[in-house]
Parts: C-alpha cells; structure tokens; sequence
C-alpha cells in the first residue's frame, strides 16, 4: 500500500520502529594505562624483537648443526659400524622347523645393522608361527643372533576328509599338539609317521595356531591323552581314534583291537577300560573289540574263542561282577549284540 | 614455610629516588630484602620534569637496591605525588527494589558505580577508590552489608584523583627503564599503611609526608580515609628561602639546614653565628643562627598552614594527633611548628618496625616506599583466590587481547 507521497506506508512504520533509546553522552573516563607504549619504548621493543630474532635464528643454526653432526656421528660409530652388522644367527630348537626355516621366518638378512633390529617384533614374527610355541631373540654385540625356538610337539594327526586335511601328507597333514593347537605338517619327520589319527569328518575349516575346540574333537583328544597313559598295559600302541557317529569314539590300537567309547564321561569309561585290561591281564584274554558304551553289561569280542576255559563275554562295569559262562556258539568275531552277557 | 612474594616499591621523589624490595610472607610478615636510592634529578614538586635525567638516577637506584636485596626487579608499585592530585569524599544512594529482601552483590556495585560517579574533569583519572563505609537504612559504619536486610544501601567513597597525563608520564618514565608498573599508589596512602597503627586509625590522625618538594597528607577519622592531598611545597622551599636570605648556593644552603638548621628561634641568643664554609672546607662568611631559624621557621609554618587549611574541619576529631613523616620530619624543631600549628600532639614517625636492617625502617625517609610494600601485600592478600587453571584461563585470554 503507498501513501500520499508515493512512500510505502509498511516503510515508513519501520522507520518509525528504529528510532534510537535515549542513551548517556558523556565520554567514558580513560583508565590509567599502567602498559604505555612510549616511542623508545617502541625503539626498545623493536631492539629485543630484533636480538630476539637474531638469537634464535643463530640458536636455530647452532642447534641443526649439531643435530646433523650428532646424526652423522651416529650413523658413522653405530648403524654404519660393520662391527654391529649381522654375520651369524644361532639357532636353538628342536622339531619339525629346520635352524634355516626359522631364520627365514626371522626375515633377518646377513649384513643388517644389529642395533637397528627390533627384537620384538623378530619374536613376533617367529612366534605367527602355527608351528612354534614360543621364541627368545637376544641381541650378541659380536655379530651374532641368538634365537630360540620352542616348537609344537605333535601328539596326533587330524583327518577330515571334508576340508582335506589327509595324514601323513605335506601340504595336506595337520597335526596337533597336546594342548589341541592345530599347524601344518611342512615337513614330516619319521616320529611322526606312528602319531595316531584323530578322524572327524563333521570339522569346520581350523585356523592353523589357534585350538580346535568342539566337544567331539575335545572328548577325542582327552581319550588320546588318557589311553596313551596306558599303552604299556593295553592292547598296544594307539593308532587311530575315529568318531563314527555322534555319540561313539573308536579307538583302534596297533594290535588290531577296537574299543568303543562314547563322549561322555571319558574318565568313568576309562576306570572300566582299566578294570577290564587288569582282569584281562590276570585271566590272559586277548579281545579285538570292546564297547564301554554301555555302562552295566560290557559287550567283549575276544580274539580267540576262551569257550574251553572261559566265557566269550564277561561282565567288566563293576569289580562285583560275578561271572557266568558263555554260550558254547560264542565265535571269534561274533557280535556284541550276540555275546552272552551276565547281569548283577 | 609461607610462601612468600617479592615486591619492589617506588618512590620517584624531588630529593631522592628510591627503590625497597621486600618480602611479603602469607602470613602478614615483610621482610625488607634492600633499598636503593640515588639523588633525584628532573623532579620538581613530587612530578617528573625530565624524562632522561630521571631515568639516570632511577637507574642508579635500581642497580642498587638489585645488589643489596638479589633480587631482579622487573615490576614495581610505584608512588605517585603532585599538586594535581586531590581528593572528595561522595557517597551513592541505591533504593533496593521492593520485592527483594537481602542485599546483594550487584546492589553494592552499583552503589558503589553511583558513588564514584563524581564530577572531576575529564582529563583526570581515578587513582585510588576507597571504600570508607557503607551506610544501611541510615545505619553508619556498617563493612559487610552483604546479606543484611535493607531497603537502601549508601556506599560512602573516599576517591583520590590526578591529570592522568601527567600520572601517565610517570609510569611511561618507568617503563622505558624498562620496568613494569604494578600499580600506581598515591605517596601518602601507601606510607600510611606502615606509619599509623590501626589505633591511630581509629582514634583519628592526620599523617604528615613531608618530602623535599611536597607535603602529601592523610586524615583517618574512625579507622576511614577522610581526607588526603598534596601541599606542593616542602623542604625544598625552606632551602631556597636560606640560599635567598644569605644569598649563597642552594647547596650550601641545603646542607646548613640540614647540618645547623632548626625551627627554633625564639630561645637563640641573637648573638650566635654560625660559620660557613665551602666545599673544600674554607671560611666563606658568618651566618645568624636566629635569622637562620627563624626563616626556616617561617617556611615550615607556612606548609603546615597550607595543609591545615585544607585539613581544618577534621581537626577536632583527630586523637591521635599529628604524625610526621618523610625527610624534612627529620629537621630539627619541626614537630614543635607542627604543635605550635595544628595545636595536636605531634609524633615523628618511621614505619613500624618490619623485618629488615633496623635504620631502614626506622628512617622516616623511607616511610613511602616501604609502605607501598605493604599496599602491594594488602592488595594481593584482597584478591580473590584463582585457581591454576582459571589463573592458566586469565593469562591465555591476557595473551588474546
């Protein structure tokens, strides 16, 4: 909307709006100023500015002087001394890896300056290693390296033929240590031919250095352990523990015999193993499979037929057993399920 | 062990320049550590006439002091005297509005805003705003009105003002040694603090600085600040008036009166002369000893006239009486003028007994700068307590302005 003189009336509202409050006029007093700056004063400044400015650049040229002397002389005296240059590494082991593999995984070359190496992470490198437990790396001021090496024992083979992992193959052997750890098989020494397998085929892909950990495989490594305690006494050397099914652990020994063991409870089968081997000892029977599965009522296959002097199966879950004969058509490799049993 | 600060005061007068360094202990102790002084040149009646010559003696007096005390001086409390500077007393009214009950911060700051809301010139500067009272609903004398129920509060004000310009100069003088000025203090604001106990504050007393070129002053009536000023004339001018009478250079005449002269004139057989000598010792003529006396006695009475002039309406008031400090109190007869003028009892005072070589203090020359000291410890001990972090803050934002 316009007004008489052709000026927006909205305008001329606003105008009106910004008239200013009433406001005192009087000049602030001036504080004294206690930092004056006087002309030689000024001068003075300008001066010490300029001292100031000179010194630090000659501290400045003082200072990278000496800093590049000292690096020279550093470099000449230590990094470049071929007092300190690396001629030897000594190697203390024992196991699968050879001295010259280990030096390899050091990644330490001939001639390295010794105090540029970061000992470190040389142990960590060598200790990246499935195949080593753990490393010392110490520094000889003579040339010469000396490293440690603790490798991993293998106690058995791992076999899944689902990821590949074959016995007693380079390149496709697995093994693993008493602690479960599983590494490569790179090279596989004659001590290692005899390990036993552990067999499941229901294994995921294993990371090589870290545990396999699953119930199965850890029921199976507990058995291995425990049966390898009692080699002296049993039916021989172990060569083989394989879990058919979900429940059963098979215990194959050099002798040809089996025994039966389900996952649970390992050390209550193993009391009953014990037993029936002590008696087995005392009564000179040889078997080629035995089941502990069942927990009462142990089914015995015996190797020869005991008909003459001895029943073909006997009863090994509890020390009271009492005995009963066999059936006289018990064979040598007749069933557990058709072996006479004898009850409490 | 208290911890301890060290303070350098200042003292830029028209006879000498002097430097104190002392130190001031939590727990209210000072030490004086030493004191310098050079002959003044460039100084006429307390202020700085010429920059160059000042700085010279000034120089002197502190390479001096930094050798007695080992003590690096690079800021200082400096005193400030002059004719310029004057003094008024003015109280601010503030009405609290009606629904608030107690008083408050912001109501003594604004009370104190109107107090020292005062018609000065505009050239001259603040130097120094004391509280004397605050009055609530006509209550006198109250402290702390903080907290009290009240509808008005009155801050009474005792305001010290100069030229800023010539205030200015004297600290731009300084800075060029170079030095950094803590704080500006007027002369007899800052000896008061060591001269007058805080009896003499409260029974009423005027303090006398009598210095070569001025007479600074200042009246306490009920432990308040009631009046100060500066009387431009002083020993000085009792020198000019013998090296006139006898006509003979103002050095000889300085050291006559120092050496010979009193204001006692009465009780001098008329007979009595005095021998002058020059420099190297040789008879130059006979003086009068009572002529002597008497226009040093004439001088004196004047000066003392001049400040009672201004002092005359506070005199009854003051039992304490009068205490004279500052070089020329060291002239023979003079707290007798003082009697004789004031018509009070009259003390020659040094500054009360501080830590420190015993003449230091003991000296009524010294009063000022010693006392400025003490100012600087009073001022410190009144500042509120930061924390390193916000003091940490105040610097950074120190830096950015």
């Amino acid at each position: 909307m316009f007004g008489f003189f052709g000026i927006d009336n909205n305008k001329r509202r606003k105008k009106r709006r910004a008239k200013p409050a009433n406001r005192k006029v009087s000049p602030e007093r001036q504080p004294l100023d206690k930092k004056p700056v006087t002309p030689k004063l000024r001068k003075q400044q300008h001066e010490e500015r300029r001292r100031k400015g000179l010194k630090w650049v000659v501290g400045m040229g003082i200072g990278m002087s000496l800093i590049g002397l000292g690096n020279t002389a550093v470099q000449e005296t230590l990094f470049k001394n071929p007092r300190f240059a690396l001629r030897q590494v000594h190697v203390q082991t024992e196991g699968m890896l050879s001295p010259a593999e280990i030096i390899h995984h050091t990644g330490l070359v001939t001639g390295v300056n010794l105090l540029t190496v970061n000992l470190h992470d040389v142990r960590a490198r060598l200790e990246q290693q499935p195949a080593i437990k753990a490393a010392t790396v110490q520094r000889d001021f003579d040339g010469r390296l000396s490293v440690g090496v603790l490798q991993r024992q293998p106690v058995a083979w791992v076999k899944c033929e689902t990821q590949h992992y074959l016995p007693r193959s380079v390149g496709q052997g697995l093994l693993v240590d008493a602690d479960g750890i599983a590494f490569p098989a790179d090279t596989i020494l004659p001590e290692f031919q005899t390990l036993p397998v552990i067999a499941d085929e229901e294994l995921k892909p294993i990371l090589l250095g870290q545990k396999i950990s699953t119930p199965r495989f850890d029921a199976a490594m507990q058995l291995l352990k425990l049966l390898k305690a009692r080699e002296a006494h049993g039916p021989g050397r172990v060569t083989s523990i394989t879990t058919p099914n979900k429940f059963a652990l098979v215990a194959a020994f050099d002798q040809g015999a089996e025994v039966i063991f389900s996952h649970d409870d390992v050390e209550a089968q193993i009391q009953r193993y014990d037993h029936f081997l002590a008696e087995a000892r005392a009564k000179g029977w040889e078997f080629t499979k035995l089941n502990l599965v069942a927990s009462t009522n142990t089914p015995v296959v015996f190797k020869t037929d005991p008909a003459a002097e001895a029943p073909s199966a006997i009863l090994v879950a509890s020390p009271a057993a009492t005995r009963k004969p066999a059936p006289k058509s018990g064979a040598s490799k007749t069933s557990p399920r058709k072996s006479s049993r004898t009850s409490h | 062990m208290a911890k301890s600060t060290i303070y350098a005061g200042l003292e830029i007068g028209t006879h000498k320049i002097c430097v104190v360094v002392g130190e001031a202990k939590r727990d209210g102790a000072i030490k004086i550590l030493g004191v310098g002084q050079a002959p003044s040149r460039g100084v006429r009646k307390g202020e700085i006439v010429d920059f160059d010559k000042v700085q010279t003696c000034l120089n002197e007096a502190l390479v001096r002091a930094e050798d007695r005390s080992d003590v690096m001086i690079r800021n200082v409390f400096l005193g400030v005297s002059g004719a310029h500077i004057e003094s008024l007393n003015n109280r601010g009214l503030y009405r609290l509005p009606e629904d608030q009950g107690e008083i408050t911060e912001d109501d003594v700051e604004e009370a104190k805003e109107i107090a020292r809301n005062v018609p000065v010139p505009q050239q001259n500067v603040f130097l120094h705003s004391i509280t004397r009272q605050y009055i609530v609903d006509g209550q006198e004398a109250v402290r702390q009105p903080i907290g009290r129920e009240a509808r008005t509060l009155e801050a009474d004000y005792h305001i010290i003002h100069g030229v800023r310009g010539r205030i200015q100069n004297a600290i731009r003088c300084v800075r060029e040694i170079p030095l950094e000025v803590e704080d500006v203090v007027f002369n007899p604001i800052a000896a008061a603090q060591v001269v007058l106990n805080r009896e003499a504050k409260h029974q009423g007393a005027l303090m006398l600085d009598f210095g070569a070129g001025t007479v600074d002053y200042v009246l306490y009536e009920d432990g308040m600040v009631t009046a100060s000023g500066c009387v431009p004339l002083g020993g000085d001018h009792i020198t000019q008036d013998i090296a006139q009478a006898f006509q003979m250079p103002t050095p000889r005449a300085e050291r006559l009166k120092i050496d010979e002269g009193s204001t006692l004139y009465q009780d001098v057989p008329p007979d009595a002369m005095l021998r002058v000598e020059d420099e190297n010792g040789l008879h130059v003529g006979d003086v009068e000893r009572a002529f002597l006396n008497e226009v040093m006695f004439l001088r004196t009475e004047e000066i003392f006239g001049q400040v009672k002039m201004r002092v005359e309406e506070h005199l009854g008031k003051l039992a304490a009486g009068v205490f004279l400090t500052g070089g020329v109190s060291l002239m023979k007869g003079v707290d007798a003028v003082a009697r004789e003028v004031f018509g009070l009892k009259v003390t020659k005072a040094g500054s009360a007994p501080v830590s420190g070589v015993t003449a230091t203090f003991e000296n009524p020359q010294y009063s000022a700068p010693i006392g400025l000291i003490r100012y600087a410890q009073i001022l410190d001990s009144e500042k509120p307590f930061l924390s390193p972090l916000a003091r940490l803050g105040r610097r950074m934002a120190d830096l950015l302005h």
